[in-house]
């Protein structure tokens, strides 16, 4: 928990033992004893461990014991303790409440825990598809060619090879974004930035995608006198990678792909459009998520849901950003990428 | 030469070491194994290869203590690195220690091939460089210092002449960042300069300046010129 989401728990558990004070206030009116109200402060206690946690309960435990005495236990408006009985109970509400919020705040701990099982478990998934279907191809074209090498044809046995050549590029694609993700998840992402141009990454990542991106046309406008972009070119060459393999899974072979790139106070936008079917208006925050993929019922596979997500992690860690629209004039989706200027201005040097 | 080219691989995966053990019979060389670093020193005094293919990360004493020992033996023998994708700082390090080049795993057997030729050619032909280099469009004299791109000559700043004149040096090699800086700059002068040079340069000399053909980027290594035709 950051500091930020920490302050915000603890506010809020003052804030449910204010509520318990103006509902003893309530009781009060209605002359029930005072002896009562300490369980509503243990609800209270109860509640705050559940929703925020251990620190949030003992926080409110605390100012619960404080309110309870100053309110409620003669002498009234003091923090003094005149009946020994009342000692006794607050004693007791102490331990109790103390015990209440650690058991509550297991539980939260436990439901939590049982979010990343489920999303563990949709992990497991995605991988025991995408990593067997290819592995499958791959066996079967190898233990084919084995066997059958002396009766199969020229053209077969070249069929064969390339269903494994391909299939083991897939395979290599996913195996890389799982480590991405990973790195990623791990915090491990440390950008070593970098002044660079952004015509060159644009070159190198479509020369690793030239098979991917073989059936579409691509177009590339770049100013050339573009300002030099702060960033991590390996990074960056990656997400450049994944939004030209998302483009190439969802518009149809034959349509074209258009990256442009404009300077824009000081961040450059690059923004890559595809002239495929769009994205659905409520997915287009969505498309970001680990493991969201668009509906994939027609011929085409389903990629592994971890592409988009690469992108943005790596952006943010870049201070960059990725948004998704569709295409004002006609289908097909849009990704907007904005980069840094490095600080540093071509046209300050001279030839 | 009369013999076929001899190339140690060293590699502790068994699986690659067949691997390339076939596909150099295939290419009519002649290969031989070792698995770790000890004996790899062996073979190099005994065997005298022409090449080395070294995985970077071996048991015990690594790739990089392979390569330091190496060069500090002053042995010539050229060193090619089989490295691993999103490594490159550790491909920075063992090209700056004295690696000749280096192919990113999973690799091609053509492209590990290709750099094997180019960094035993270079190997053989220090001193003696040619007085006209040719590669794709580009066809650079370098006694009279003409550039001509699909014969059209180019007019190129002094600077810019300087940089093509190391990538041709090179020609097919990779060369990092900080090695072209120290060659044309003549010192630690910023990475930027270079990235900017070499965009005026494409502008000057690739068709498609944004689909280079010729001056390709090695991202976050350097840069590798089109090796000669």
């Amino acid at each position: 928990m950051n500091g930020v989401n920490r302050a915000k728990a603890l506010g809020s558990s003052l804030a449910i033992v204010a509520a318990a004070l103006l509902i003893g206030f309530a009781l009060q009116r209605l002359h029930i004893h005072p002896a009562n109200f300490a369980l509503v402060f243990l609800t209270a206690v109860f509640v705050s461990a559940v929703m925020y946690g251990l620190w949030a309960a003992l926080l409110a435990c605390l100012a619960s014991l404080l309110a309870y005495n100053f309110f409620f236990l003669p002498p009234l408006y003091t923090f003094r303790i005149t009946d020994p009985s009342n000692i006794v109970t607050l004693f007791f509400f102490g331990i109790v409440a103390i015990v209440a919020s650690n058991l509550a705040a297991q539980l939260r701990k436990q439901a939590v825990t049982a979010g990343t099982e489920r999303l563990r478990s949709a992990m497991l998934t995605s991988l025991s598809h995408d990593l067997r279907t290819p592995l499958a191809s791959i066996l079967g074209a190898a233990g084919g060619l084995l066997a059958h090498r002396h009766t199969l044809s020229d053209s077969a046995q070249i069929d064969l090879i390339a269903t494994i050549q391909e299939e083991a590029e897939r395979l290599h694609r996913f195996i890389s974004n799982l480590l991405d993700m990973t790195r990623l998840e791990a915090g491990a992402i440390v950008p070593r930035l970098d002044a660079v141009d952004l015509s060159d990454m644009a070159g190198t990542a479509l020369r690793r995608a030239e098979q991917i991106l073989a059936g579409h046309q691509v177009t590339m406008e770049i100013p050339r006198d573009l300002p030099l972009l702060r960033l991590d070119p390996v990074l960056f060459e990656q997400v450049l990678f994944n939004v030209f393999d998302n483009a190439a899974k969802y518009a149809p072979e034959g349509t074209c792909i258009a990256l442009k790139a404009h300077e824009e106070g000081s961040v450059v936008s690059v923004e890559i459009s595809d002239e495929g079917g769009g994205i659905p208006a409520a997915d287009l925050e969505r498309v970001f998520d680990k493991f969201y993929r668009a509906r994939a019922g027609d011929s085409r596979r389903a990629g592994t849901g971890l592409g988009l997500a690469i992108c943005r992690g790596f952006l943010q860690a870049m201070s960059g950003a990725i948004t998704a629209r569709n295409r004002a004039g006609g289908s097909g989706a849009v990704f907007v990428i904005t980069l840094p200027i490095a600080s540093y201005h071509p046209a300050g040097i001279a030839t | 030469m009369t013999r076929p080219l001899r190339i140690l691989v060293v590699d502790d995966e068994p699986p690659i070491r067949r691997l390339l053990r076939t596909s150099f019979a295939a290419a009519g060389y002649d290969a031989i194994e070792a698995e770790d670093v000890s004996s790899a020193m062996r073979m190099l005094r005994a065997e005298e290869p022409d090449a080395v293919i070294l995985d970077l990360g071996l048991p015990k004493q690594d790739g990089f203590d392979f390569i330091r020992i190496v060069r500090e033996t002053a042995l010539t023998v050229p060193v090619v690195v089989l490295s691993s994708r999103s490594d490159e700082a550790g491909k920075v390090r063992a090209l700056d220690m004295g690696a000749d080049d280096y192919v990113t795993k999973p690799f091609g057997t053509d492209e590990l091939l290709a750099r094997i030729r180019v960094a035993v050619r270079h190997r053989l032909q220090r001193d003696g460089e040619h007085a006209q280099f040719e590669t794709g469009d580009l066809k650079v004299d370098l006694v009279r210092r003409v550039v001509a791109v699909r014969g059209a000559d180019v007019k190129l700043t002094p600077r810019e002449y300087d940089l093509l004149r190391v990538l041709i040096a090179h020609a097919g090699k990779v060369l990092t960042h900080r090695f072209i800086l120290r060659e044309v700059w003549g010192g630690d002068t910023d990475v930027q300069y270079l990235r900017i040079y070499v965009r005026t340069l494409r502008q000057k000399i690739e068709r498609d300046p944004e689909r280079p053909q010729l001056i390709l980027t090695e991202q976050g290594v350097g840069y590798r010129l089109r090796a000669p035709d």
